[in-house]
């Protein structure tokens, strides 16, 4: 397993600087919005400083107005901006956070399928849903509040500067403090919340086991298994939360240190600047007040700085997706009509990265209304070969050619309309059974989409559905057997009428009833169109026109079944096992 | 329901009372620290001296070292408050979905969401009560300590803020139910892309991507909308608060400001008052908070207790004999079994291999539902060993009579944790059974090797021998097999077959299955069609409707 490239912090960079450099105006606009709204902040304090300067000085009745002018103004001006900063900024980063969705999920489709294996799907999915996630939430909440509050401290250092740079260097103790305390927080804390997130993965692993199989586990007397490992799961998620407590709550005991000794430091500069007559009791007042201000803005930026190098890293991740799949292809470039009724593979070899050979000089010729079937021991490399026919993989060596090109270089809706795989993985997409078929087909009518399932006979349980067509289904929906999936994956395939269909065991699974429906909605799949059919059921190689026997990726045999029957060989051996007990059927 | 949020929420009552004091202490202090800051201000370094100016700096300290220990243990007994609260109810849930007697069958994310997410705002509540109390209490000291400073001062502070939450909670109100909504469609592209992605390869098959492609983009841009307008609202949400917190804070400062300049407050109050009707604002944001948090929790409460009080799907007898002894290889009976043909079947199995082929594509499925009692049926009677199953104790009956249906899954862990995990006979039975199943060569090995989630690193047909191999360790007087080999090829299956043949001689085995492969092994063949028949897989093919059933 080789996961899928992560993208440098200097690539994250870039793209951050992408997305803020291509809207300069907006950019300055969310900057000085934030900057406005900090400043007003200072206006509390700056105001009772004034008022407590006036009842010094006994200035009457007079002295109220400016700082109740000053709080008014900040009230104002503070909403105004607090609002522009958080519209804005939305308006700033959120498309570009959906078009790196759409990028990603478009890149993820570009992956060969080489790739995806070998990556493993989890990767690609915990990246298209947890990373996402976690930028996205990133970009909306966390962005925010720390730009805001970083620039609330800097504005608030530079307003302590003003009363008096000895105030300043005061408040600025507490940082030696502070970035300590950071410090430790992510070299300790962070493997805890690692750990914390881990630990909860595994307790819902755990939970979906138990859950998924309830049945069985009643029949198996399973029942005390299982509740001992949600329990001994559940108890060490319990123990990683009161960890991440335990270093949470260090975490904020020591910011209470630093919250002392800048807030004590402070009103000792203020008693002698006082004393000293450098600065008015006034000011002494607003320096204090402007330092208390900062408690929550610094454990604000403190707090979120984890989850925003975490969204960098996970940003990293879904760059290195894009990465991975490489530039889009030109669709037009390869876009060119298919002509020719024949698919021909020549010699065709390969290998997965690091692996022995699965699909050795594999020589075949599909005509149109020709029916190919490849029957062998599990693991003869008879899958590999459907993908490698089907344009899905490139071969290491070899060729496949349709019409003169190979089908792994046509665009991607034009190989499907040429060559349809159907694996036995058969999966129901969320959303109506219409839907599910219309992925074939985005603009076929409903007519059309009804004349499929008549044709392979899957109507009248699509009828029998609460809204027909229309019936929600897969995750979320109704769950819909194998059998019923596997049934949809065929009428797709008639709705896309290729011209050559691959069907991979695409009818294995089923039980018996069940897959006498499927073979039959097969045949009428495969019925003018060239086929390759791979099979463990035999009798749906006896009725090919030639059938290829593969042994550890190379062809074995090859004939029509009564050929093949009579050189007694491999598949008359296979038939054999097979058809025990079925001789006298026949 | 309300009897579950209670004893949840109490599952841990000192922590729950340590919570609430140590959390009431640090809302003390960090109400004190404005007080003292203003005291300082108006009387050590207006006025006093350096003596006094020490004193109230180690007042200031004290008063850190108090807030920040109290915030230190108390957060630490509310979240294990919290967290015992919600693994209790975990488990309780786990407990009832995985009763042998059943009833609380749903959809895996279903109760997997009941018993995280809805087990955790549970628990949570416990923290939101500490925080609630502790909040109360503060808001209760900062209203004496303003009154006592002064009287219009105390009162028009309490006024302002009381208002100034109620407009807040107003404004946030009309967006809760916005943001909510959006915040929906907003997953639901997440959800989409999951699924894409989990059907890629269906897409990549038949050329989809652009489709495909198309689909998550309408899904997505809607998202993009809706969290652009929440983070609109949001934005508004944020400005109005800003503004009524503006307004009331100069509206305190100029009547405080008025109240001095007469004389009637000193100054260190004046600062005191200021910074206390700051502070006070966020215990009433607290306090006002618990409502709807209630609301949740009880919500999720509801949703736990429907779960937990789910009526069995059987009722175990109270009576039931367990001390019984039953032979090694036991007859079993089923009588007045309806099948779709609306006709009644009843027949019986003995010691040996009986195959037994259903005509109704329903009726293997329900039979192994009833063998394995995971229902009671009107009709259907189940024997075993002549004893109807409805008196015996469930684990006593399903040790006896294993019965193995069509799915069978494969749990996290090893091949041979796997095979192993229905006998404590050994490896050696273990190596035996995986031999039979022809699952041997998942071994040595890789006996121990993880197999994932789910086994995910298995194949279908992998997946399926492993299983099988699991139910033939067990080694129990009575297995029942529902289409044991479908996923796997012929020849593998005839191994099996001979294998099976050669394991279960002595015992009693059912296999509900079409193959001929194992109905050629079978010492007896039953087919259960429209006419019931009985005999060897070779008799009954001169049947023309089982040959039809077979011949898939």
């Amino acid at each position: 397993m080789t996961p899928l490239p992560v993208a440098a912090g200097r690539e994250v960079a870039r793209y951050a600087w992408r997305v803020v450099s291509r809207r300069p105006w907006l950019t300055l606009a969310v900057a000085a919005a934030t900057v406005a709204a900090s400043v007003a902040g200072l206006g509390g304090p700056i105001a009772v400083g004034w008022i407590v300067d006036g009842i010094v000085s006994h200035a009457g009745a007079r002295a109220l107005i400016a700082p109740i002018a000053l709080l008014a103004g900040c009230a104002a001006g503070g909403a105004g901006a607090t609002w522009a900063s958080g519209a804005l900024l939305a308006a700033l980063v959120l498309p570009p956070v959906g078009g790196l969705r759409e990028d990603v999920i478009d890149a993820a489709l570009r992956l060969p399928l080489d790739r995806l294996e070998d990556a493993g799907a989890g990767d690609l999915v915990s990246r298209t849903t947890g990373d996402v996630e976690q930028v996205t939430d990133a970009a909306t909440g966390a962005l925010g509040a720390f730009l805001s509050a970083a620039v609330t401290i800097a504005v608030t250092v530079v307003g302590l500067g003003s009363l008096d740079w000895r105030f300043a260097l005061a408040g600025l103790l507490a940082v030696p403090i502070q970035a300590w305390t950071l410090r430790w927080y992510l070299r300790e804390a962070r493997p805890i919340y690692a750990a914390a997130r881990a630990a909860e993965g595994a307790r819902t692993a755990t939970l979906i086991e138990a859950f998924g199989a309830l049945p069985a586990i009643r029949a198996l007397r399973l029942r005390d298994r299982a509740l001992g490992r949600i329990t001994t799961s559940s108890a060490a998620a319990v123990d990683v939360e009161l960890a991440a407590t335990r270093a949470a709550t260090r975490f904020y005991g020591r910011l209470n240190v630093a919250e002392f000794v800048g807030l004590g430091a402070i009103l000792l500069v203020g008693y002698a600047l006082v004393r000293g007559h450098a600065v008015g009791i006034g000011a002494a007042t607003t320096a204090a007040l402007f330092f208390a201000g900062l408690f929550g803005p610094v454990n604000t930026v403190l707090a979120v700085v984890d989850q925003l190098q975490q969204a960098a890293a996970g940003l990293g991740r879904l760059l290195g997706v894009t990465v991975a799949a490489g530039p889009p292809i030109d669709e037009r470039e390869v876009a060119g009509a298919v002509a020719g009724g024949e698919l021909v593979a020549r010699d065709v070899s390969f290998r997965y990265p690091g692996g022995r050979t699965v699909v050795e000089g594999v020589n075949l010729r599909i005509e149109r209304g020709h029916r190919i079937a490849v029957v062998g021991a599990t693991g003869s490399g008879k899958s590999t070969l459907a993908t490698l026919i089907a344009g899905l993989r490139v071969p290491e060596a070899g060729t496949v050619v349709l019409g003169g090109r190979s089908p792994a270089r046509l665009a991607r809706a034009r190989r499907g309309r040429a060559i349809a795989a159907i694996s036995q993985e058969a999966h129901v997409f969320a959303g109506t059974v219409a839907d599910n078929l219309r992925l074939a087909d985005p603009t076929a009518t409903d007519a059309h989409l009804r004349g499929c399932l008549v044709a392979v006979g899957a109507d009248a349980w699509v009828d029998r559905l609460p809204e027909g067509l229309e019936t929600i289904v897969g995750a979320g929906g109704r769950a819909l057997s194998r059998h019923e999936a596997q049934h949809l994956a065929l009428a797709r395939a008639l709705l896309l009428d290729p011209a050559f269909v691959i069907l991979d065991e695409a009818t294995a699974e089923a039980g018996s009833g069940d897959a006498r429906i499927l073979d039959e909605a097969a045949r009428v799949v495969m019925r003018g169109r060239g086929a390759l059919i791979i099979a463990h059921r035999l009798d749906q190689a006896a009725s090919a026109d030639e059938i290829l026997v593969m042994s550890e990726g190379r062809i074995v045999e090859r004939g029509a079944h009564a050929q093949l029957l009579a050189a007694g060989g491999g598949y008359h051996r296979l038939w054999s096992a097979w058809a025990d007990g079925r001789i006298q059927l026949r | 329901m309300r009897p579950l949020l209670r004893t949840a929420v109490l599952a841990r009552p000192r922590d729950l009372v340590t919570a609430c004091v140590l959390y009431g202490s640090h809302q003390l202090g960090e109400a004190l620290v404005p007080v003292i800051v203003g005291v300082t201000v108006g009387e050590a370094i207006g006025r006093g001296g350096p003596a006094l100016l020490a004193g109230w700096l180690v007042l200031l300290a004290a008063d850190f070292v108090l807030l920040s220990l109290s915030y230190r243990f108390g957060a630490r007994a509310s979240a294990r408050a919290k967290q015992f609260a919600a693994h209790e109810l975990r488990l309780r849930i786990g407990r009832r979905a995985l009763d042998p007697t059943g009833g609380a069958d749903r959809a895996p994310g279903d109760l997997l969401t009941r018993a995280s997410a809805d087990a955790d705002r549970v628990g949570a509540f416990a923290g939101v009560i500490a925080q609630t109390v502790a909040s109360a209490a503060a808001v209760l000291v900062a209203v004496v300590l303003l009154l006592s400073a002064s009287v219009v001062l105390g009162l028009a502070v309490l006024a302002g803020a009381v208002l100034l939450l109620a407009a807040a909670t107003l404004v946030a109100r009309r967006n809760v139910a916005l943001s909510h909504a959006e915040q929906q469609t907003a997953g639901e592209a997440t959800v989409a892309a999951e699924d894409l992605l989990r059907g890629i390869r269906v897409v990549k098959g038949i050329g989809a991507e652009e489709a495909a492609l198309a689909r998550y983009r309408t899904r997505n841009r809607a998202g993009i909308t809706a969290s652009r307008r929440r983070a609109g609202a949001e934005a508004s949400v944020g400005g109005v608060n800003a503004l009524l917190a503006g307004c009331y804070f100069t509206v305190v400062a100029g009547v405080g400001g008025a109240l001095a300049l007469t004389g009637a407050l000193p100054i260190g109050q004046l600062v005191s008052a200021l910074g206390l009707c700051l502070f006070v604002v966020g215990p009433m944001r607290s306090v006002a908070a618990f409502a709807p948090a209630l609301a949740r929790a009880r919500a999720s409460a509801e949703r736990i207790w429907a779960l937990t009080s789910a009526a069995p799907a059987v009722i175990e007898a109270a009576d039931a004999g367990a001390q019984r002894a039953f032979p090694a290889a036991p007859t079993v009976g089923v009588s007045e079994l309806r099948v779709a043909s609306g006709d009644a079947v009843s027949f019986s199995v003995g010691p040996g291999i009986t195959g037994v082929v259903c005509a109704d594509g329903a009726l293997p499925g329900r039979l192994v539902e009833l063998l394995a009692r995971q229902l009671d049926l009107a009709d259907g009677r189940v024997l075993l060993d002549g004893v109807d199953v409805r008196t015996l104790p469930l684990d006593v009956l399903r040790r006896i009579m294993l019965v193995g249906a069509h799915e069978q899954p494969i749990f996290a862990g090893t091949v041979r944790e796997n095979a192993g995990l229905l006998t404590a006979r050994g490896d050696r039975a273990i190596a035996d059974a995986l031999r039979a199943a022809h699952a041997n060569e998942l071994t040595p090995d890789d006996a121990a090797t993880p197999l994932g989630d789910a086994g995910a690193r298995l194949s279908g047909g992998q997946r399926q021998r492993l299983g099988l191999a699991r139910l033939l360790a067990a080694d129990a007087p009575v297995l029942v097999l529902e289409n044991p080999t479908t996923a796997v090829d012929a020849v593998t299956e005839s191994i099996i077959a001979g294998r099976l043949q050669r394991l279960r001689r002595d015992r009693t085995t059912m296999i509900i299955t079409t193959s001929p492969a194992l109905l050629a092994i079978c010492d007896r063949v039953l087919y259960l069609g429209a006419e019931q028949v009985d005999g060897s897989h070779a008799q009954l093919l001169e049947t023309d409707a089982y040959r039809r059933a077979v011949a898939r």
